[in-house]
């Protein structure tokens, strides 16, 4: 006997009232659309959840031991995607983003012209560097706690690596206190430990993990320039959800500036695409039928 | 001011301070058992040691009693927020100037006041003597040369002038009262002057030929004939609030409460006067003498007790333990109890009158106050420093380092920016500030290179867009030349590797213009998305 959809729809609102911790504020209404309609339906809350704190794993990171105490460096396509979200955040809920990058200094820092050209508006941002030093971690966490829970910021992106199960329920729960939204930005440590990709990271509590890693870029003009910006997108875990991959795309006019960058599309199917320099995976490729299908 | 020797049952060890000054070695400071000895500052240590064979001489240490000095007129800010530290160039004479007009009140009248001040100082090791007048030029006389009820000079704690009285009580002191030097009191004595009263009836004529105007000055000062001008070590603040405990206060959450009365009373009177803090000072007096300073920024002027309490609590959890010379840990923990605290408001803003706490119900709840992220930054900032929560500002440079500023968020406006994020060429988001040198492999002259190695790592580049050459500004080195300009051009790649990671190369100077032995370098300058 098929389930009436309406009993289903109400049960499952009142797990999600459950789970909110009986606040009554459900936030389940409010969500960040990337655009991308293939990707929003898929997902559970029709985009990325607000009162929710969501996971980037960076897919490219080196994994050996040349990164340093605090991170190596997160390369440029987890920071353009992240960037690229918090854009939407910032257009969507009209307030600003706090970017709460530890390595920004003397050596290396997050660049207000390329972020502009990601749409997030370098005005409307604030970054705070953590000191380095013996309770660094504990600091971080402690700093993105403060803005997630702050009512006038739209999106609140941290790149802190020391994340266990506790912390991160603490971060989840000031979120869906606040409805504040949260992207962590880490390096995926497991992806050497075996064939399963991005779940050697121990599990947190937040709704959603990604691993985000750059894909060779689209057609230029010429066939040697480099063309538009590429990921691949994996959600590698959704509260409520199936997991998913897809290849995105920026589209965007080619002019950095916040005010008219583009947004996210899919990489239309082998259409003037080279093929991927490694074949895909067995794992990998599955999703991707179950898409297409 | 002389330290205490630490063990009072030996008897006291006849120490002095020495230092080579003009060719010989000269007492700078002495005790006071070695003052009963016959010592004095000035004397050279030859004729201490004949004097005093036993003599403990250890060197002086200007710098050191400077800070001293410096520390003690700090503590003095428990008396009166108008504080300085002075005359260490006198020798051994040195002293802090405290301007207690409207002070003494507080403590119970004026020699109240300065028992209170002696007793405390000799608390934590100090032997102080007190005097208070009118002028600063009495008050100095009168702490150094004032007379107990015994008669003998220089031996009373605390000595006060009433007010109006100071010429009288001045004229029996000796020269050496006014503040002049040795040469100059050497000759006031061969003249048969003895005292004040003296010079004082002097003509001021036939004073200043033969001894400049500096006499006849500090006479006036000390008078009150002439203004003296003392800068104080610190601007006093106009808003200030001080709370003295009759108990030392040992647990945090004590102080913390005392911060907050202060707080609100102080906010209170702020409200009243339509203004509101940016800057907010709370120093902690301890009973061992130190002084906590807690400073908190906001970035927009506030007179919310509960905003502001929580930036100044945020510090005051995680106060450093005081240092202590204590030997156990009870006299430690007594040592670092707070017996006063002041709250100033540094510098305050005209701010107009909100209306505060209106509920809005509805969606847009949350969006209805402002000053929510203004709270958040001043927190962020108070914990982690003012100059680690920033906003970037554009600068109108081609140099890409240069094109984007930190600036930090408490100070910086939110929406006014220089110049536009417009550069003609895309700009990676992750940039390195300090450009990386990485071995890159470029065969053709003027085109970007096949590959490279960064950190460990080779990437293969498959695509490749520029140059774009980026000429450094001259016009910011005064000292370059022609040559040194053309080596400092650089020529930005775009590249993608195998993977589809990009990155933002750069080869520093022109190929023609370099030696063909020595190959151009190429830089890491950033990560492209």
């Amino acid at each position: 006997m098929p389930a009436d959809p309406q009993l289903l729809q109400r049960l499952r609102s009142r797990i999600a009232a459950i789970e909110h911790g009986g606040s009554g504020i459900p936030h389940g209404d409010e969500c960040l659309p990337l655009g991308v309609p293939e990707i929003d339906a898929h997902l559970p809350w029709g985009g990325l959840a607000a009162g929710a704190v969501h996971e980037i794993l960076d897919g490219d990171a080196p994994t050996s031991n040349s990164t340093t105490k605090i991170g190596g460096a997160l390369n440029g396509a987890v920071t353009a995607f992240a960037a690229a979200i918090a854009g939407k955040a910032q257009q969507a809920r009209a307030r600003p983003i706090v970017w709460i990058a530890p390595r920004t200094g003397p050596r290396e820092s997050l660049y207000a012209p390329g972020l502009a050209g990601f749409g997030l508006d370098p005005v409307d941002l604030i970054a705070v560097r953590v000191p380095p030093g013996g309770n660094f971690a504990a600091t971080a966490l402690w700093a993105m706690e403060e803005a997630l829970r702050a009512p006038t910021i739209g999106l609140v992106c941290a790149e802190i690596e020391a994340l266990d199960l506790t912390a991160s329920r603490r971060l989840q729960l000031a979120a869906e206190t606040s409805g504040g939204m949260g992207l962590l930005l880490r390096r995926d440590v497991g992806r050497d430990a075996g064939r399963d990709a991005g779940t050697a990271l121990p599990p947190t509590a937040c709704v959603s993990r990604w691993r985000v890693a750059a894909l060779p870029g689209g057609p230029a003009e010429y066939a040697n320039l480099p063309g538009t910006t590429r990921w691949q997108a994996e959600l590698l875990r959704a509260r409520g959800g199936r997991p998913g991959i897809w290849q995105l795309e920026w589209s965007d006019d080619g002019q950095d500036n916040s005010q008219t960058a583009g947004g996210f599309a899919l990489v239309p199917p082998l259409r003037d695409r080279s093929l991927p320099a490694q074949p895909e995976t067995a794992d990998e490729a599955a999703p991707r039928q179950q898409r297409t299908a | 001011m002389k330290r205490h020797p630490g063990n009072n049952e030996r008897p006291e060890p006849v120490l002095v301070m020495a230092m080579p000054e003009g060719g010989a070695v000269r007492l700078s400071a002495v005790t006071l058992a070695a003052q009963k000895a016959g010592l004095s500052p000035g004397q050279t240590l030859a004729d201490a040691r004949a004097l005093t064979p036993d003599v403990a001489v250890h060197d002086g240490d200007p710098a050191g009693d400077a800070t001293t000095l410096e520390r003690i007129a700090g503590w003095c800010g428990r008396y009166t927020p108008w504080t300085a530290p002075s005359g260490l160039e006198t020798g051994g004479a040195a002293g802090i100037w405290l301007d207690a007009s409207g002070c003494a009140h507080l403590f119970g009248g004026e020699a109240a006041m300065l028992d209170d001040m002696t007793t405390r100082l000799a608390a934590i090791g100090y032997t102080a003597r007190a005097g208070l007048a009118d002028t600063a030029g009495a008050a100095w006389a009168a702490a150094r040369f004032g007379k107990s009820n015994s008669g003998k000079p220089g031996t009373a704690r605390c000595v006060i002038f009433p007010e109006g009285e100071h010429a009288a009580r001045l004229a029996p002191f000796p020269h050496a009262a006014l503040r002049l030097p040795s040469d100059i009191l050497d000759g006031l004595e061969r003249l048969g002057l003895r005292n004040i009263s003296d010079l004082d009836g002097l003509p001021r004529a036939g004073l200043a030929r033969r001894f400049g105007e500096l006499p006849a000055r500090r006479l006036d000062q000390a008078l009150g004939w002439v203004d003296e001008p003392i800068s104080p070590r610190v601007p006093a603040p106009v808003w200030r609030l001080r709370t003295a405990f009759a108990e030392a206060l040992g647990r945090e959450e004590h102080i913390a409460a005392a911060a907050r009365n202060l707080l609100e009373a102080l906010c209170n009177r702020l409200a009243r006067a339509e203004r509101g803090v940016r800057r907010l000072e709370l120093c902690l007096y301890r009973v061992g003498g130190r002084v906590d300073t807690i400073m908190a920024g906001t970035s927009r002027a506030s007179h919310d007790p509960d905003h502001l309490m929580r930036l100044l609590y945020e510090q005051l959890e995680r106060l450093p333990e005081p240092p202590t010379a204590a030997p156990d840990p009870l006299s430690a923990a007594a040592e670092a109890m707070v017996e006063t605290l002041t709250l100033a408001a540094v510098v305050t803003e005209p701010l107009r009158a909100v209306q505060s706490n209106i509920p809005v119900l509805g969606k847009g709840a949350r969006d209805s106050d402002p000053a929510a992220l203004e709270r958040l930054v001043d927190r962020l900032a108070g914990r982690l420093g003012p100059n680690n929560v920033m906003r970037f500002r554009a600068r109108d440079t081609h140099l890409p380092e240069r094109v984007q500023e930190g600036a930090s968020a408490l100070t910086g406006s939110s929406s006014t920016t220089d110049a536009p994020w417009q550069p003609p060429q895309p700009r990676p988001p992750r940039l390195l500030v300090r450009p990386e040198s990485v071995e890159a492999m470029a065969p053709v002259p003027d085109d970007p290179p096949i590959l490279f190695r960064w950190r460990g790592r080779t990437h293969r580049i498959t695509r490749a867009e520029g140059p774009e050459r980026i000429e450094p500004e001259w016009w910011r080195d005064p000292t370059a030349n022609s040559t040194t300009l053309d080596a400092d051009t650089r020529d930005y790649y775009r590249v993608e590797d195998a993977d589809g990671r990009r990155f933002w190369l750069y080869r520093e100077g022109l190929y023609d213009r370099t030696a063909a032995d020595t190959p151009p370098r190429w830089f890491l300058h950033g990560l492209f998305g």
